[in-house]
């Protein structure tokens, strides 16, 4: 059965008025019942660590290829599935524990031998489109020689007051599997060979249209993850002995984030803010700042550069390395778990050409203690730098056939009545 | 006290206090792609998320993450 297509104009109208969070970008294309595929390529290289900083000789550490590939289809006028196959070639050297040197200043140890891992993973999801919002149904899987997860997901978003308003929520749960190379062999005995956790996500957002260029959106997540959370190759230098990365075996975390788009029309460039607080029951709070400005250039070309800032506390357990043991017997050195903060900048240059958008684009990440707000006095020795470069490709087309019109004329569109009524571009 | 006002403020900015309602034709310009939350092509902010809270301690944000390590 074939139902009546609407008008241009009606379809750009809702589009437009589908510009919400959340859903812009992929609401034109559900509007216009369009589908799309893209591949992408990240390479992400961390710098070697400095001398100074490690067991003899410059550390060389980890890098990472990925191949994203992406497709999204529509199934009748409601409906729309995507899928999501990552691929990943980890290699390189980690860091293994912190020791303390000849003068107490902390030195990084690597793990001598170089790293090799595949991850595979793969996401699914179930979107349905409703008069007054969306709901989806995702799942995912991801396997590593050494790791195993399987996630899934509900989602909804519910557009109110002539959607001016959106309010999401989703709730998500993952099973992570872990079983250590060479755990339990006689030559890490005090390595863990299996081990598991439960991880449970819940978030809430409400964005509002705050003027014709501008919106905002305020965010809450919380997390739950219960089980194995300790990291099972890394070891503590204690009190002259190596012991295992011990941590507790719940960790409770909150983010609380806000995020602005304002568009400025005599540029013709949008302004993108940010911001996230973050706290857990590790001690650990951090914040971070993502400023970017995406730029329209002539020949759909677009530029976007961005500064992103971020800065973290220590865990209350996290010592680069310890002198005595503790009451509780949690012990860790890693670097994620230190004081420090972060800067990273970034260029992305993108292009679209009828169906085709191409992109890539540039990333510089340092950390240094003297990057936070306060000062970092127990700063790991491990902190990362990193470069990522990636290219994308996607391609879009539509499975609507053209409007057909009838006479062969353009209709004038009727006047639009006051207020107007929000007619989905498909009943 | 200020971190404390500051959620507050938020939600009364975005529940419009003061504000005119924006029309549904005056909203061209918050459907253009520069105005998207997520920037980029093929799930770029997936895998810019999994690099940071693979190096940070910090996770969260209004979004599910997959499963997963990779985190060496």
């Amino acid at each position: 059965m074939s139902t009546p297509k609407p008008s241009r104009a009606l379809l750009a109208l809702s589009a437009a008025a589908a510009a919400l969070p959340g859903y812009s970008g992929e609401a034109q294309a559900w509007a216009e019942e369009q589908a799309d595929a893209g591949y992408r390529y990240s390479h992400y290289q961390e710098a070697s660590l400095p001398a100074s900083a490690t067991n003899g000789g410059a550390g060389e550490r980890y890098e990472v290829d990925s191949h994203q590939f992406h497709l999204l289809h529509p199934y009748g006028e409601a409906w729309d599935f995507s899928a999501d196959l990552m691929l990943e070639t980890m290699s390189g050297a980690s860091p293994w524990y912190v020791a303390p040197g000849s003068g107490g200043q902390a030195i990084q140890v690597l793990s001598g031998a170089s790293i090799q891992d595949q991850r595979t993973v793969l996401q699914g999801r179930a979107r349905q489109h409703l008069e007054q919002g969306r709901r989806a149904l995702s799942l995912g899987v991801s396997k590593e020689d050494d790791y195993l997860a399987y996630s899934g997901g509900v989602e909804a978003e519910w557009d109110f007051n002539q959607r001016l308003n959106t309010l999401s929520a989703g709730l998500g749960y993952s099973y992570d599997q872990l079983k250590p190379t060479d755990g339990g062999s006689a030559r890490f005995p005090n390595r863990i060979a299996k081990a598991d956790k439960d991880s449970f996500t819940a978030y809430a957002g409400l964005s509002r249209v705050l003027t014709p260029q501008t919106v905002a959106q305020l965010g809450l997540s919380y997390s739950y993850s219960d089980g194995y959370l300790s990291d099972p190759y890394k070891l503590a230098y204690v009190d002259a002995n190596l012991l295992p990365d011990s941590r507790p075996p719940d960790r409770n975390q909150w983010a609380l984030t806000g995020r602005l788009r304002h568009y400025l029309r005599s540029l013709q460039a949008a302004l993108h803010v940010d911001a996230r607080y973050y706290t857990d029951n590790w001690g650990v709070a951090s914040d971070s700042l993502e400023v970017a400005w995406v730029q329209k250039l002539p020949s759909d070309w677009r530029l976007t550069p961005s500064l992103r800032w971020y800065q973290q506390g220590h865990a209350n357990f996290y010592r680069p390395y310890y002198n005595a043991t503790r009451e509780d017997g949690f012990y860790s050195s890693d670097y994620r778990l230190s004081a420090y903060g972060a800067l990273s900048g970034r260029v992305a240059a993108e292009k679209s050409w009828r169906g085709f958008s191409f992109s890539a684009a540039v990333e510089a990440y340092q950390s240094d203690g003297d990057f936070a707000l306060r000062s970092v006095s127990d700063e790991s020795p491990g902190l990362v730098d990193f470069l990522v470069v990636s290219a994308a490709l996607s391609y879009r087309w539509s499975l609507a056939p053209p409007t057909p019109r009838s006479g062969g004329a353009l209709q004038p569109e009727p006047a639009l009545p006051a207020p107007v009524q929000i007619v989905p571009a498909t009943p | 006290m200020k971190t404390k006002s500051l959620p507050l403020a938020g939600a009364l900015l975005l529940a419009g206090c003061g504000l005119q309602p924006v029309q549904p034709w005056q909203r061209e310009d918050l459907a253009r792609p520069e105005m998207a939350w997520e920037r980029g092509l093929v799930e770029e902010g997936a895998i810019r998320s999994h690099t940071y809270q693979s190096k940070e301690a910090a996770i969260g944000g209004p979004a599910l993450g997959g499963g997963g390590c990779g985190c060496n």
